[in-house]
């Protein structure tokens, strides 16, 4: 396995974040990296702003700061398709990975790698969101709005997070990654309501749409290693990409998982199929020129997203399902994330009436709602 | 006398023409503009002999595409009643706010014209002067906008500074992209320029008019210009994408078969055309759906679907619901529609209709 490890080229620290301990930790062991205290960190952002390329600037440069809002909060999700009520922990924001479909690029206002630093705050606000819920079973993740593990070997919060949520039994921890940096969760203790998790692809979407990510092979190879290590593993199939050839590398890629890794230890694995909003095309156009795969067949779905037209995705899903039921029967439990109750009863024969009954479906395998 | 209350008196009719500026400028004496941020030099107000205007020295101008019917006429009858901004380069003198008015005057051999003439050896200060005298007169239009970046830029005025100060005076974002496209767009041909200012085109059509080629917009244009803004841009959009999707050049799609046909068809007018063309390249983008959409048109005609009653799909067939609507009057006419479609319930065309265009 080969793996470069993220390291800014420099650090701006928001003045009100110099003493919190994260701050101190990371600078410890970001020695070499010159740093700036800055007085605003809005400053910082609108400088960034004003780049050719913000996003790509912006992911050169790491910004301490801290959460001015809520560290929790359920996963948006999109209009008019099924949900399966996540619920998401805004931590750090912005990923040094760089993926030409990701939605970050849209989404976010602030280009820079940010830290949110005041884990206080967090821990507080985890207390009160999940007392609030009255201990019902909830799943509850990092990697919606930047990689999980990406700046683990700087902030060591992938096992803050797991000792954590050790003490909540009631939620399901996820962390979402595409990377190998897994040193943390392996010399964690392993928890049963820690779930860690990789985004897969083809190999070949892999090479050209993911920048900077490992290999798929390689990201299958850490998952082993971690569920040796004794956690449960789940993988993302998403987005799903069609391009020429694209029956052979993800069959090839369901191939390497099983071969890799036995189904009992996969606790779900998620498919959803390439969407975006229109206005990520324009940026998707112009940051990766050589990029193809917004010249699909993708129309406007119910929710305004752009998406591949349904019997594509109907394609698409039947046979990734297909190959994987091939390899590991019904063992391990499939869900869409975004989809239509049409495409959840055509393709996985199921058909949830709500988030919640999806919710129920994925925590069975942990004993909870049984 | 302070300048404003020149024009102010002006635009009252006060003075009468030539008679009147003439009252006005020997109350003037050589002045400097005072409390301005750009502490430019000296000006002086005087009657000035076109003959004296280099019309080909064009450093700061910012409209090509001028209207001067209605100004000539005003000119005409009234004289010119706001004084041309001027500087001396050369022996001559430089317009540096005033084309239109000095456009004009020339048009109608109008001379001498009242001008102001500002004893300013920076270039960079007189063509702010000019953009800010122009600003507070109108909004400039996509290419002025471009003409005013570039020339800034080429006075030397760096990008910070334009950016942070001249993007947002503009209503364009603060972003380097923006001012890059901007100066792209300053580097039109005349042809694309011309589109541009007559058909009122919008920024993101001239966003993609910048990804081709001149000889490929000169392909282009004579069709766009056909079209309205919406069509303009799915006519360039499922263009360019084609030629992405297929790694076809602009020329070779619009030299397949049936565009081709259409381009040289004598029967079609040229709007129809241009439609045509749209529709076409929409049919090679999207192959599936308008497939799709093409079985369900086929399969209501086989059916013979009512012409009065419409069965909608939904967008894209992404839902799964279908609508019927139909419009009525009379009593009669709700129940001869409810009749039509209850005889077509009572068959099994409403099933083969979905089986045709099944996602299955």
């Amino acid at each position: 396995m080969t793996e470069t490890r993220y390291f800014p080229d420099k650090i701006f620290v928001d003045k009100q974040s110099l003493t919190f301990s994260l701050t101190e930790r990371i600078l410890k062991k970001l020695a070499h990296i010159p740093v700036e205290i800055v007085p605003d960190s809005d400053d910082v952002i609108a400088h960034f702003k004003k780049e050719r390329d913000p996003l790509g600037e912006g992911k050169k440069h790491m910004l301490i700061t801290r959460q001015k809002g809520d560290f929790v909060k359920p996963c948006p999700c999109t209009p008019a398709y099924l949900g399966c009520n996540y619920f998401i922990i805004n931590a750090d924001i912005n990923c040094p990975l760089d993926c030409s479909y990701c939605i970050l690029q849209l989404y976010l206002s602030n280009p820079l790698i940010t830290v949110h630093a005041n884990t206080g705050d967090l821990w507080r606000q985890l207390d009160d969101f999940l007392d609030e819920k009255h201990n019902r079973f909830l799943r509850i993740g990092t990697g919606e709005l930047g990689d999980s593990l990406v700046l683990d070997h700087i902030t060591a919060r992938s096992t803050e997070m797991i000792d954590y949520f050790r003490s909540r039994p009631s939620a399901l921890f996820e962390l979402k990654t595409k990377t190998l940096n897994v040193d943390n969760i392996l010399s964690a203790r392993p928890s049963d309501n820690t779930v860690i998790a990789w985004s897969l692809n083809a190999e070949k979407i892999a090479q050209k749409e993911e920048q900077g990510a490992p290999t798929v092979r390689d990201r299958i190879e850490a998952a082993r290693v971690v569920a040796e290590r004794g956690f449960s593993v789940a993988f993302h199939f998403d987005p799903l990409i069609l391009y020429p050839g694209w029956e052979k590398g993800y069959e090839a890629v369901i191939d390497a998982l099983f071969t890799a890794i036995n189904a009992d230890c996969i606790a779900w694995i998620s498919l959803g199929s390439l969407r975006f909003p229109l206005a990520l095309k324009d940026i998707m156009r112009k940051r990766f020129p050589s990029s193809r795969i917004i010249y699909e067949e993708l129309i406007r779905g119910e929710d305004g997203k752009l998406r591949y037209f349904k019997p594509l995705r109907l394609q698409l899903y039947k046979s990734v399902v297909d190959w994987i039921q091939a390899r590991s029967g019904d063992r391990v439990p499939l869900y869409f994330c975004m989809e239509s109750g049409e495409i959840w009863k055509k393709v996985l024969k199921k058909e949830p009436k709500g988030k919640e009954a999806i919710e129920h479906y994925l925590s069975l395998p942990f004993g909870y709602g049984r | 006398m302070t300048i404003s209350s020149i024009t102010c008196n002006a635009r009252q009719g006060r003075f009468c023409c030539h008679q009147g500026f003439k009252k006005v400028s020997s109350c003037l004496s050589r002045f400097t503009p005072k409390k301005t941020s750009l502490r430019i030099g000296s000006m002086e107000l005087k009657e000035t002999e076109l003959h004296r205007i280099n019309f080909k020295d064009d450093r700061f101008r910012i409209s090509y595409f001028v209207e001067l019917d209605k100004l000539k006429r005003s000119i005409a009858e009234c004289g010119l009643l706001s004084p041309l901004l001027t500087t001396p380069r050369d022996g001559d003198l430089v317009i540096a706010a005033g084309w239109r008015r000095a456009l004009a005057c020339r048009d109608l051999s109008f001379s001498p014209v009242p001008c102001f003439i500002l004893e300013e050896p920076e270039d960079g200060k007189v063509f702010l002067l000019a953009v800010l005298e122009n600003l507070a007169a109108k909004d400039f239009n996509v290419l002025e906008k471009a003409v005013v970046l570039k020339k800034l830029k080429a006075f030397g005025m760096e990008e910070a500074l334009i950016l942070e100060t001249y993007l947002p005076l503009f209503g364009i974002p603060q972003n380097l992209s923006y001012l890059d496209d901007y100066l792209a767009i300053s580097e039109f041909d005349a042809e694309t320029k011309a589109f541009i200012h007559t058909r009122n085109v919008s920024y993101p059509v001239i966003r993609f008019l910048l990804e081709l080629t001149r000889e490929e917009r000169a392909m282009l244009i004579p069709h766009l210009r056909y079209l309205g803004q919406n069509k303009q841009r799915e006519f360039l959009e499922f263009l360019l994408e084609t030629s992405q999707r297929e790694d076809l050049s602009v020329r070779e799609i619009l030299a397949s078969d049936a565009i081709a046909d259409v381009i040289q068809s004598e029967a079609l007018p040229s709007a129809q055309k241009a439609d045509s063309i749209r529709l076409l390249l929409r049919k090679r983008r999207y192959p599936s759906y308008s497939a799709r959409e093409e079985a369900f048109a086929l399969a209501l005609k086989n059916m013979e679907w009512p012409e009065d009653i419409v069965l909608h799909h939904s967008p894209f067939f992404e839902g799964e619901e279908f609508s019927v609507r139909f419009a009525f009057k009379k009593d009669a006419e709700f129940k001869d529609k409810v009749q039509q479609l209850h005889t077509i319930a009572a068959t099994n065309r409403i099933t083969e209709l979905l089986k045709t265009i099944s996602h299955d």
